[in-house]
């Protein structure tokens, strides 16, 4: 019988009298066993992971129940023991892989300790072993990839490193805390598999913590539900999921399915709104943060929707910067057409553009009142004509006078992405670039968020570029859509012929990640209809 | 009798100490004793006593009254230093990071330099060149004085033009100066404020350094500076004379260094609330 | 890297002949004949007559292009002919490179001290932050921010000298003649180093990485030991040799109140008596070796902490 991580009935409270932070939780992961663990933010899910390896915050304490290793008790395991445990027996992924290295340190220095701690490898042979450990998690190059500080891996490779950093030790149980959160999803995939390769491989007992019911879908055996410190729901995947009992599972559930939808009608003139001509952009190594852009020739037509799809790092926030003038191309040429706004600022301002953070794009320490009158301080108007129409576009996004006179931090992000909207639209622009606009919203909000744009871009006949690299976005508003990868323009094509044949191999991986790949796909199992069907079958379970 | 104590902070305590030596100094003339220059040689170099508090120096003159008159050149000259320098260092440093380019380059250059060049020695050029006196002493302060300033308004100016709010500004066309007082400005007040507290402190060491080497204020006038140089060679016989005139820089510099660290640590967390908002 | 350290490299080498140019065109703007003035940093005689004056200027090529004598005169100064001081008529390097000499040794012991002080101070306050021990150690050393060094002096002085008189008052002869100076120059570094270092601990102790170390099994000693305290550390290198570089002319108070031949005396004296070519001398050296210090530092810190210069415009 192979030892088990069993959790029995964990409290852990801040030693006073309110609600404590985990109530009465239990759970079992065995070896081989892929088990997810669920919830919102606040619901407990890493704090149990942090019970797990005794290293809670201090102002938390366990105030009752077990966590056994075997036969091991770890709740009151001496220090010296559980540090062999940690790393050792059981193993952790982070949510944010770069900021869990030692900035200062090479990744195969990292690599050193836990191989002489937990498996008393030195020198040469310790070397060697990270060199190989790396090459298990996908370093095509590992010695360079040891070689490598932190901050000069991608956020994929970054979990990869951190991921053999956690495996060094040979340990049992993986703790996987949010671990492909701050990813894309074609990298959440390539992580989640290569997580799943070791379970597979060598009985790895995986705990995966996660607000991501898709990923859930496709690889967890069991689930388990947490919400405000207990668990709420747990059982097999396609039980839990397909027919959820608790009523905060199914808001979970409702909250990650985007309804489909139909895509409007390709736009009848088909003249050019915007023309960019083999436009290129490099950046100086300081500002390496920033993708390059490499010769890209795109049209956006009157009234049309195109989607610009791309991983982080593949160059479509720089288009965007460079089409609004943020950033100056290096080469080629960006032309704009159609009936430009006279008037002092001209055609500078018929091109604007929605950021991804709604927060960001307001300032802290002025009401919105001023943000959103700034605009048209250089119209002439006067400021009782200000006041009306700053009225009239905050009316046509949906949103109430009442507003004006707060500050950012007393709105919701979904109320300031309408703003922000309504600020560009003061400016009668003809096109609409929405950078990841609804990324940083929640499911429903998004949703709303969309809604609005796609009325904008009815009534007013609004071109919409939207960049983003949400499948779900391109595939319910755009008409056609743009691939970037690594700076070049690798596909452009009609939405439906894209889906139904992606041409390019990096289109087919974007493709592939948001169709399952081991276990079911969440619209499967919760039978929203969908076209694909899985590729590769649910392998048998010991 | 505890919430009393709970009430008196550190800064508080500092703010009220240094409200009190500066409105003791501004009101010289009313509270002084003595005229600072009225010598009385029969009682040189008194201990302090019911006559004269802090005792006299080495021409019987007054200790108490001296510091009182001596404060308003060391304090007025800092005072005007640090309104100077910070005002010039936040246009440079504004201007930098507003510019970029070659503008940045060169102004950031020459910051480095001016950080390597000692800020004592270029103050001693300065005065041997231009003289001494109030311009030439603000002057030799401003050289090197304003580069801290620039430093930290031009980093502060980069990350917040980088801000999202900034960015939107520049696509939706506001005019420049929109950027830069109601963006820029106000979220660089704060961090400036406390930086331009913390110099005043040095700039008042400074400023006495200056008078005590005999480059600063020059006979009749005194500061403290030049009231602690006079008194060193009697220091045995009356330490009170060098004792209090360093005694009243080093109150007040620590309370506004005090005030300045706690504004500089509060806006700093400001500063790292709305960013984590965002 | 490599692109880095030829920029700042670059930076340096402008650095340094801008402040240099500057430097020789004190004789210019100056009031008084530049070409006097630079004869008699030349000649070691006294040169009265015009048609001397006149002479020598032609041979000296004091009549040439600014620029040209600017280049003449660098050259006389890379290979170590700084002229003659107009007081001691001696060639200004032999009086530069010793005080020189003993400045670096006054300031390393300053510094070193501070060091010394600062590291245990700042760790304790760290490691019990927010506890008395912190607010207290905290406390103090901010209070030497405000101290004046012409005050400390003379009180050091009247307690150590001439009260106890276990410390010589002044001078610059045996090793305890070193220890007020010192004393007086460490008093403010250590304010500096000493928040610097808790700053440093603070930052590295609440790191993610450091609890990600914790998690593989890392035990807590080895954790600071082998985590917190080098990456604690990191700002101090810099702190110092920022310190290091602007002490080596910034001593002067010190150096005028214990009587201690370094620099700064060296160029209190030059400007008091008007001694051109001796402050030349001694600015260029002081400027030169200043920010080669800083240069250096910025380079060390790249090595210590890779990421600094990552993503920053």
């Amino acid at each position: 019988m192979p030892e088990q991580l069993v959790i029995d009935g964990l409290r852990v409270g801040n030693g006073g009298p309110g609600r404590p932070v985990l109530d009465g939780v239990s759970l079992s992961v065995a070896p081989g066993e892929f088990v997810a663990l669920v919830g919102g933010s606040g619901s407990g899910k890493t704090m149990t992971a942090m019970s797990v390896l005794g290293l809670l915050p201090a102002r938390l304490a366990l105030e009752s129940g077990s966590i056994r290793l075997g036969s091991t008790e770890l709740t009151t395991a001496p220090e010296t023991d559980l540090d062999k445990i940690r790393g050792g027996r059981i193993g952790m992924l982070f949510q944010q892989p770069k900021r869990m290295f030692n900035p200062n340190r090479r990744i195969g220095r990292h690599l050193l300790e836990p191989l002489r701690i937990h498996a008393g490898l030195r020198g040469a042979r310790a070397r060697e072993k990270a060199l190989g450990l790396l090459a298990e998690v996908g370093f095509d190059d590992p010695r360079a990839g040891a070689r490598s500080y932190p901050h000069q891996l991608s956020g994929g490779m970054a979990q990869r490193a951190m991921t053999a950093l956690a495996l060094a030790g040979r340990p049992d149980f993986l703790l996987a805390d949010e671990p492909t959160s701050a990813l894309d999803k074609v990298l959440e995939r390539q992580i989640l598999q290569l997580l799943d390769r070791e379970r597979a491989g060598r009985g790895l007992g995986i705990l995966y913590i996660t607000h991501n019911l898709a990923s859930v879908a496709a690889f967890a055996d069991r689930v388990l539900v947490m919400e405000s410190g207990r668990v709420v729901e747990s059982g097999p995947t396609r039980e839990v999921l397909g027919r959820p009992q608790a009523a905060y599972t199914r808001s979970l559930l409702d909250a990650s399915n985007l309804q489909p939808v139909d895509v409007p009608a390709p736009p009848r003139d088909e003249s050019d709104m915007l023309a960019l001509k083999a436009v290129g952009k490099s950046f100086s190594a300081d500002r390496r943060s920033k993708a390059a852009l490499a010769g890209v020739s795109l049209e956006l037509k009157k009234g049309e929707i195109l989607g610009v799809l791309g991983q982080s790092g593949s160059g479509k926030s720089t288009l965007a910067r460079l089409i609004v003038g943020l950033e100056k191309a290096d080469r080629g040429t960006i032309s704009l057409h159609g009936d430009l706004p006279k008037g002092p600022q001209g055609a500078a301002t018929a091109v604007q553009l929605v950021f991804q953070e709604p927060h960001g794009s307001f300032d802290p320490r002025i009401t919105l009142r001023s943000s959103l009158e700034a605009p048209l301080l250089r119209s002439g108007l006067t400021a009782e004509e200000r006041g009306r129409r700053v009225k009239a576009v905050l009316a046509e996004v949906g949103l109430e006078a009442v507003l004006l006179d707060r500050r950012p931090a007393q709105c919701s992000g979904g109320q300031l992405q309408r703003a922000t909207i309504a600020r560009a639209l003061l400016l009668e622009p003809q096109v609409l670039i929405c950078d990841e606009a609804t990324s940083a919203l929640d499911a429903l909000t998004q949703r709303t968020i969309l809604d609005l744009l796609r009325r904008l871009h009815r009534d007013r006949g609004l071109s919409l570029l939207m960049i983003t690299h949400d499948m779900d976005v391109v595939r319910h508003m755009c008409q056609r859509v743009a691939v970037l990868y690594q700076g070049a323009l690798v596909e452009l094509a009609e939405t439906a012929a894209f889906f139904a044949g992606p041409k390019h191999e990096h289109s087919r991986a974007l493709v592939e990640a948001s169709i399952p790949c081991r276990g079911l796909h969440l619209k499967q199992i919760t039978g929203v209809q969908e076209a694909s069907n899985p590729e590769e079958p649910v392998p048998a379970r010991h | 009798m505890r919430a009393l104590r709970k009430r008196i902070t550190i800064d508080r305590a500092a703010l009220a100490v240094l409200t009190l030596a500066v409105l003791a100094v501004a009101a010289a003339p009313l509270v002084m004793p003595y005229a600072p220059d009225a010598q009385n040689l029969a009682v040189r170099l008194a201990p302090p006593g019911p006559e004269h508090w802090l005792g006299t120096d080495h021409l019987g003159r007054d200790t108490l009254s001296r510091v009182l008159d001596g404060g308003r050149f060391s304090m007025s000259m800092a005072a005007a230093a640090t309104v100077f320098t910070a005002v010039l260092g936040t246009v440079i440093g504004v201007a930098s990071a507003r510019r970029r380019g070659w503008l940045d380059e060169f102004l950031t250059r020459t910051n480095d330099v001016l950080l390597a060049l000692p800020e004592m020695v270029v103050a001693l050029f300065i005065v041997a060149a231009m003289g001494t006196g109030f311009w030439p002493l603000l002057a030799a302060l401003t050289v090197t004085g304003w580069t801290p300033f620039a430093r930290l308004a031009r980093t502060l100016a980069y990350d917040v033009s980088a801000r999202g709010f900034v960015e939107a500004a520049r696509v939706l066309g506001c005019p420049p100066s929109f950027i830069v007082f109601r963006h820029l400005l106000p979220h660089l007040a704060a961090p400036l404020l406390g930086q331009a507290t913390l110099r005043f402190g040095q700039l008042l060491i400074s400023v006495g350094a200056l008078s005590y080497l005999g480059l600063g204020v020059q006979p009749p006038q005194s500061d403290w500076g030049s009231m602690l140089a006079a008194a060193q060679p009697y220091a045995e016989r009356a330490p009170m004379g060098i004792i209090a005139p360093g005694l009243a820089i080093f109150i007040v510099a620590l309370c506004v260094t005090l005030i300045g660290q706690r504004a500089a640590k509060k806006a700093a967390v400001t500063a790292a609330r709305e960013e984590a908002h965002a | 890297m490599i692109k880095f350290m030829t920029r700042r490299t670059a930076t340096l080498v402008a650095a340094v002949l801008l402040s240099s140019f500057a430097v020789f065109l004190i004789p210019y703007v100056t009031p008084g004949d530049p070409v006097r003035k630079i004869i008699r940093s030349r000649v070691a005689g006294d040169v009265v007559d015009d048609s001397t004056v006149e002479s020598l200027g032609v041979s000296l090529g004091l009549h040439d292009p600014l620029f040209v004598q600017y280049l003449r005169w660098l050259g006389s100064f890379l290979s170590g002919d700084m002229g003659l001081s107009y007081v001691s008529r001696t060639p200004v390097a032999e009086q530069v490179m010793p005080a020189l000499a003993v400045t670096v040794s006054l300031v390393a012991a300053a510094l070193g001290t501070a060091v010394l002080v600062s590291l245990p101070l700042g760790t304790a306050a760290a490691l019990r932050q927010g506890r008395r021990t912190d607010r207290l150690i905290t406390a103090v050393t901010q209070s030497f921010i405000a101290m004046p060094e012409y005050w400390l002096a003379p009180m050091l002085v009247l307690l150590f000298a001439l009260k106890l008189a276990v410390l010589p008052s002044a001078g610059w002869n045996d090793a305890a003649s070193v220890v007020l100076p010192a004393a007086t120059l460490a008093l403010r570094p250590i304010s500096y180093f000493t928040a610097a270092v808790r700053s440093g601990m603070l930052d590295a102790l609440s790191s993610d990485h450091v609890f990600a170390a914790r998690a593989r099994g890392l035990g807590k000693t080895r954790t600071v030991l082998s985590h917190v305290i080098p990456n604690g550390l990191v700002p101090l290198s810099t702190l110092f040799a920022v310190w290091f570089a602007g002490l080596l002319g910034g001593s002067v108070i010190v150096e005028v109140i214990f009587a201690v031949p370094g620099m700064g005396r060296l160029l209190y004296d030059a400007v008091v008596n008007s001694d051109i070519p001796l402050a030349q001398g001694g600015v260029v050296v002081v400027v030169a070796l200043a920010v080669g210090i800083t240069t250096l530092a910025d380079f060390v810190h790249r090595v210590l902490s890779p990421q600094a210069g990552a993503g920053l415009a």
